[in-house]
């Protein structure tokens, strides 16, 4: 009994040891809820399976019908920019809404309540329209008016060898100001 | 029980595990992701996490992003507080005004990323260099050290309760749209070779998530004693690095989170209570 921590703990500072106590409850309780993703900032470490068919979807931006290769930056960069191409393109595809936007909607109820969050947790759509220039630029794209820029959307089929594009689309496209 | 009074600290331990973050923090600087590339970026969205919900409804995220002054200076203040932390370890106040650039530094970054990653070690870390009180530290250290084990035992858990771990083609499912970017680039080589091979051949990935989910489970014995947390720390850092290698996800912003385990006998003082 000496040797557990809780009690150690408990011994040292109750209030630090209730605190602990409270956070391993209410992590069960998430746990027990399947929402752990809620407390924590780790993931569920690739325990769903995302996609049943070895069919996966994947997004390039083009400037001028020339690749925006992600794949070549340093780790970080590459896995940042992944992620927020995705994001952008499911935000598109969804209407320009994203989870929290229809969580809020949801709680909500009233449009003009929902409003009042924009730009606070989700974002302002005007604003976000400027992402796909930033992102060109981020990759060291220089941007000049009239530039196409385009969103295409892969799926590859990732079962065969080689790897082959099903099909392809165009999901979103600006020309620059 | 008792605490040891008036002991020597372990510097070099905790220069150690600073150096790590901040070669982490680098990493993540030279290859672009900081708050002053981040300039001009006008697109986030939120996950489950209260935390980011918190931070961007008070507009500091996003203020950040938006004048590109406020954010040099984030960048630049966490690469010199950093530097100055590895010089002088003891030092709480550099430790918390690090700490709460760190945060916003994780925030600013993570809703713009859409995703969560390893970013919250980088906090997780610095916790441990706070406070004062040796007492304190002791304690927080063993939180920390719980903590991470509790991670690991729960993502193992996670695998076997939702029968991922009986489904032999789940892992090549997940291997299948980890390189797709690659693929999509025409960026190919023996890594995507070895990622098509793995998702065709279905009982070597599933082999390979059940070999992961063992090492995960190994944690387990860091609740018990912690004569193994050196051998417990090496085995999740390989899982770490094979994960890079086979899943393309890097652990950068875990290391130095993960380095607590390996020093574990350093850092612990605790003393059985004397009768």
């Amino acid at each position: 009994m000496h040797k557990l921590f809780l009690y150690r703990l408990l011994k040292f500072n109750k209030i630090a040891a209730l605190l602990v106590a409270a956070f391993l409850i209410l992590y069960a309780v998430f746990f027990y809820k399947k929402m752990d993703m809620l407390l924590f900032p780790y993931n569920n470490m690739f325990t769903q399976q995302l996609n049943q068919n070895y069919v996966v979807t994947t997004y390039m931006m083009k400037v001028n019908q020339k690749p925006i290769f992600i794949s070549n930056d340093w780790y970080p960069k590459k896995d940042f920019s992944e992620a927020a191409l995705t994001s952008f393109s499911k935000w598109i595809r969804n209407n320009k809404q994203d989870y929290m936007y229809q969580f809020v909607q949801q709680k909500t109820n009233d449009s003009a309540t929902t409003a009042t969050y924009k730009n606070k947790l989700f974002v302002d759509a005007q604003a976000a329209e400027t992402w796909p220039q930033w992102f060109a630029e981020y990759h060291h794209f220089k941007l000049q008016k009239n530039d196409t820029i385009l969103i295409w959307q892969y799926n590859l089929r990732m079962d065969v060898s080689p790897v082959a594009i099903m099909d392809a689309a165009i999901i979103y496209k600006k020309i620059v100001q | 029980m008792v605490f040891k009074k008036n002991i020597n600290e372990p510097i070099a331990v905790y220069r150690i595990i600073l150096t790590v973050l901040l070669i982490e923090i680098l990493v993540n600087f030279f290859s672009g992701l900081n708050t002053i590339s981040l300039y001009g970026n006008t697109f986030f969205s939120l996950e489950q996490d209260p935390l980011l919900w918190a931070a961007y409804y008070t507009g500091m995220p996003q203020f950040i992003v938006q004048h590109v002054w406020v954010a040099i200076f984030l960048d630049i203040a966490i690469l010199l507080l950093l530097c100055w932390l590895v010089v002088k370890p003891l030092n709480v106040w550099v430790a918390r005004l690090l700490l709460l650039f760190l945060i916003l530094f994780y925030v600013v970054v993570v809703g713009h990323h859409t995703h969560r990653n390893f970013q919250t070690g980088y906090i997780f870390v610095l916790l441990l260099f706070v406070v004062t009180s040796i007492n304190n530290k002791q304690i927080l250290f063993e939180c920390l050290r719980y903590f991470l084990l509790i991670f690991y035992v729960m993502a193992a858990y996670l695998k076997i309760t939702s029968g991922a771990l009986f489904n032999a083609t789940h892992m090549s499912h997940a291997l299948a749209a980890q390189f797709a970017p690659y693929f999509t680039a025409q960026h190919l080589g023996w890594r995507t070779a070895l990622n098509s091979y793995l998702v065709q051949h279905t009982f070597i990935a599933q082999s390979l998530l059940i070999a992961a989910t063992i090492v995960e489970a190994l944690a387990i014995v860091g609740f018990f004693t912690k004569k193994y947390d050196f051998l417990i720390a090496l085995f999740l850092l390989i899982f770490h690095f094979a994960n890079w290698f086979l899943m393309d996800i890097a652990p950068i912003g875990h290391i130095a989170f993960l380095s607590i385990l390996f020093f574990s006998k350093q850092l612990c003082w605790i003393k059985k209570a004397s009768n």
